[in-house]
C-alpha cells in the first residue's frame, strides 16, 4: 500500500524557502511550523520526491497566493507576533476563494487534497496554507513581500503565474454563507425577475377580481397556498407570481397545492422558511435530467414496451428540463421530483455500522 | 436465450483486492454501511418487478467527482453556466474513499466488456440490445434499469451464481466508473476507509463538490443561506 504524500513549500519569514514532502500522519503529529512564523503551503502529490515540474507549480501557486489582495489584507491578523493562535489554516478552493479551515477538520481537508491532486488535470487548483505568526518585532506584511522577492526569482519568466494573482480574492470565514453563492443567486433571481411575472393586482384581474379586492383575495390565496408567489420588493411589483401555475384560461392549475405540499417535505421550502418563495422558485427553474421526454418516456413505460423497440426511445428528446416547464404538461412528474428530492434529504432507515462491528 | 433478453449468460470479473472507490455516505450510518433501500441505478428493488426481492447497496465512483456526480449533483443542468443546490443537501453527509481488503466479483456492464454477456447474436438483435443497455445505463430516469437489475438477478438464480454488483460507466462522469455492491453479500468488513472521510458542509466537501462541478466547466451555486428581502423586512 502506498504512503499518501503531500508536496509542501515551506516560506518561513526569517529563513530560506524550503521544499518537502510530509506524510499525512506526520502533518498530524507536526504541532508547530517554524519558530519564526511564516507561511505553508500543501497540495497532493502522488510520491515522496519531488520532481522539478511539481516545485514550479508549488512556487507559482505560492506566488499566486501571497500576491492575492485578500491574503495580503489578511495576513497580519493571521501572522501577527500577539496572535493567539499557533496555526490558521486556510483552504484555497481556486477561483479565488480562501476559507478558513478549523483544527478539527484538518484531517479531512488534507485527505480532499489529495483526492484533488489525483483527479484534476490543472496543478494547483486546490491547496492548504498554514501561516504561523510572525516572532516579536516582525513586521508580517515585510516578510510576505519578501518572501514573495524570493518566489518571483523562482516563477518569473516561467510562464506559470495564474491569472488570478490580478483578481481580488475572497476570504470566507465560516461555513455558512460564501460570497460567490451570494452572487449567484442574486443574479438568478434578477434572471428570473426579468421574466416579467405578473403582479398581485394583474392576477387578482386574472382570477375575477376588481378594484382592491383584487390584490387581497391573491393575498389569501398565496397564504393557503393555493398560489405562489415570489417577493421581489416593493419597487418591483411588490409579489410576482411565475407564469408555470396558470392554466391557459388564466385560473390557477389545480394540482399547484399538491405541488406546493411536495416541496414543503424539505424543510427549506416550506412556506414559513421560504418566506421569499426564491428557494423553491430556483427548484422550479432549476433543469433537470429526469424532466427529459426521454427520462419521462421510460419511466412510464413497461419494460416490454422498451425493449420491443428500443430506438423509439432512443430517439426522444434528452434535453433537461424544469419543473416549471413540464407542470402543465405532466405535474405528476413534477410531484413526483419534488417528493423524492425531499427523500433524498433524510436518511434512511437502517442500521448502523456499529452492528457490524 | 430470446431475442428481447438483455443478456444471454453472466460472466464476472474481478474487482482486485486494493481497488479502491469513493462513496457519499449518511453520517448516522457510518462509511461501510450499505443503503438499505437504494433507488439508484440497477438497485435491486422490492417488488420491482411485482416479487422481485430487494437488497442493500452501496455505490463506490473510482473518482470523487464520479461520486458527487451519481448522489447530489446527479441530473442537475447548467442554467448560464451554473448549477444550484440546496446547501441542506450537504447536511449530514460525508465523502470517504473505501478500499477493497478481498476480490470482489462483479458484472462489467461498460463497453466492450458487456460483449461477454453475449452469445452469437444477430446483428440487429445486437445493435437493439446496444440501444437498450444505453438507454439503462444512462438515462437520468432509473425504472428500466431497477427492472434489468432484477432480471440479471434472477438469471444468477437460474444458473446459480452470485450477482454479488455490476460496473458501468458514469453517465454523469464518464471519467469515473460506477461499481454497485449488492447488500447481501457486501461485508462491510471486507473494505477499508482509506484517509479521513471528508464532511460534505466542511470546507474541504464543499471544495470537493465545487470541484466536481468545475471538471465538467460548470459553477456550483449553493442555495438557502443568502439573505434575501421579504415583505416584512423590505421598507
Amino acid at each position: 500500500m502506498t504512503t499518501t504524500h503531500f508536496a509542501m513549500v515551506d516560506l518561513p519569514f526569517d529563513g530560506e524557502l524550503r521544499w518537502g514532502t510530509r506524510t499525512a500522519a506526520a502533518l498530524r503529529e507536526e504541532r508547530t511550523a517554524d519558530p519564526g512564523g511564516g507561511v505553508r503551503v500543501f497540495y497532493g502529490a502522488a510520491s515522496r520526491d519531488l520532481e522539478e515540474p511539481t516545485r514550479q507549480h508549488l512556487a507559482a501557486g505560492a506566488y499566486t497566493l501571497l500576491q492575492m489582495p485578500s491574503f495580503k489584507r489578511h495576513v497580519h491578523v493571521f501572522a501577527r507576533p500577539s496572535s493567539s493562535r499557533k496555526h490558521y489554516w486556510l483552504l484555497w478552493e481556486g477561483k479565488n476563494r480562501l476559507r478558513e479551515v478549523e483544527h478539527a477538520q484538518l484531517a479531512q481537508t488534507f485527505t480532499a487534497i489529495h483526492a484533488f491532486q489525483s483527479t484534476s488535470k490543472a496543478n494547483f487548483r486546490k491547496a492548504l496554507i498554514e501561516v504561523s505568526p510572525a516572532r516579536a518585532g516582525t513586521n508580517p506584511e515585510t516578510a510576505v513581500a519578501l518572501l514573495l522577492d524570493q518566489l518571483s526569482v523562482l516563477v518569473v519568466g516561467a510562464g506559470s503565474v495564474g491569472r488570478g494573482v490580478r483578481q481580488p480574492a475572497k476570504l470566507v470565514i465560516g461555513p455558512s454563507t460564501d460570497p460567490q453563492d451570494d452572487a449567484a443567486v442574486l443574479s438568478f433571481r434578477e434572471n428570473l425577475l426579468a421574466l416579467n411575472w405578473p403582479d398581485s393586482q394583474a392576477v387578482g384581474r386574472q382570477l375575477g377580481s376588481t378594484g382592491s379586492g383584487a390584490e387581497s383575495r391573491v393575498s389569501r390565496e398565496r397564504a393557503a397556498g393555493t398560489l405562489f408567489g415570489v417577493w421581489a420588493g416593493r419597487d418591483r411589483g411588490g409579489y410576482r407570481h411565475p407564469t408555470f401555475q396558470f392554466l391557459p384560461s388564466g385560473s390557477v392549475h389545480e394540482r399547484l397545492p399538491e405541488l406546493l405540499d411536495a416541496l414543503a417535505r424539505q424543510s427549506g421550502l416550506t412556506q414559513a422558511a421560504d418566506r421569499t418563495g426564491w428557494e423553491r422558485a430556483f427548484w422550479l427553474y432549476q433543469p433537470r435530467g429526469r424532466l427529459s421526454a426521454q427520462a419521462l418516456a421510460l419511466r412510464a413505460a413497461a419494460p416490454a414496451q422498451v425493449r420491443a423497440d428500443p430506438a423509439r426511445f432512443a430517439a426522444l428528446d434528452t434535453i433537461a428540463r424544469t419543473p416549471a416547464a413540464v407542470f402543465a404538461v405532466d405535474p405528476q412528474a413534477v410531484i413526483d421530483l419534488a417528493r423524492d428530492d425531499a427523500a433524498a434529504l433524510v436518511p434512511p432507515d437502517a442500521p448502523t455500522e456499529m452492528a457490524h462491528g | 436465450m430470446a431475442e428481447g433478453d438483455l443478456v444471454d449468460q453472466l460472466r464476472t470479473y474481478a474487482l482486485i483486492a486494493g481497488s479502491t472507490g469513493w462513496r457519499i455516505y449518511w453520517d448516522a450510518y457510518g462509511p461501510r454501511t450499505p443503503h438499505p433501500h437504494p433507488d439508484g441505478r440497477m438497485a435491486l428493488m422490492q417488488d420491482v418487478p411485482p416479487g422481485n426481492v430487494g437488497r442493500g447497496g452501496l455505490f463506490l465512483a473510482t473518482t470523487p467527482d464520479g461520486a458527487a456526480w451519481e448522489t447530489l449533483l446527479r441530473d442537475l443542468q447548467p442554467r448560464y453556466g451554473q448549477i444550484y443546490l440546496p446547501r441542506a443537501a450537504l447536511t449530514g453527509r460525508s465523502l470517504v474513499q473505501l478500499r477493497a481488503r478481498v476480490d470482489v466479483p462483479l458484472v462489467d456492464l461498460t463497453w466492450p466488456a458487456r460483449r461477454n454477456l453475449f452469445v452469437d447474436r444477430e446483428p440487429t438483435s445486437y445493435a437493439d440490445v446496444n440501444t437498450l443497455w444505453k438507454l439503462i445505463l444512462e438515462s437520468p430516469d432509473h425504472t428500466q434499469s431497477h427492472h434489468a437489475a432484477a432480471e440479471l438477478a434472477a438469471l444468477a438464480t437460474r444458473l446459480g451464481l452470485d450477482f454479488a454488483g455490476a460496473t458501468w460507466l458514469s453517465a454523469q462522469d464518464q471519467g469515473a466508473k460506477v461499481h454497485l455492491l449488492y447488500a447481501p453479500p457486501y461485508d462491510p468488513t471486507a473494505w477499508d476507509v482509506v484517509g479521513d472521510p471528508i464532511a460534505l458542509p466542511s470546507p474541504a466537501g464543499v471544495a470537493a463538490m465545487r470541484h466536481a462541478a468545475e471538471a465538467a466547466h460548470m459553477t456550483l451555486v449553493l442555495t438557502g443561506s443568502t439573505a434575501l428581502p421579504s415583505e416584512d423586512d423590505d421598507p
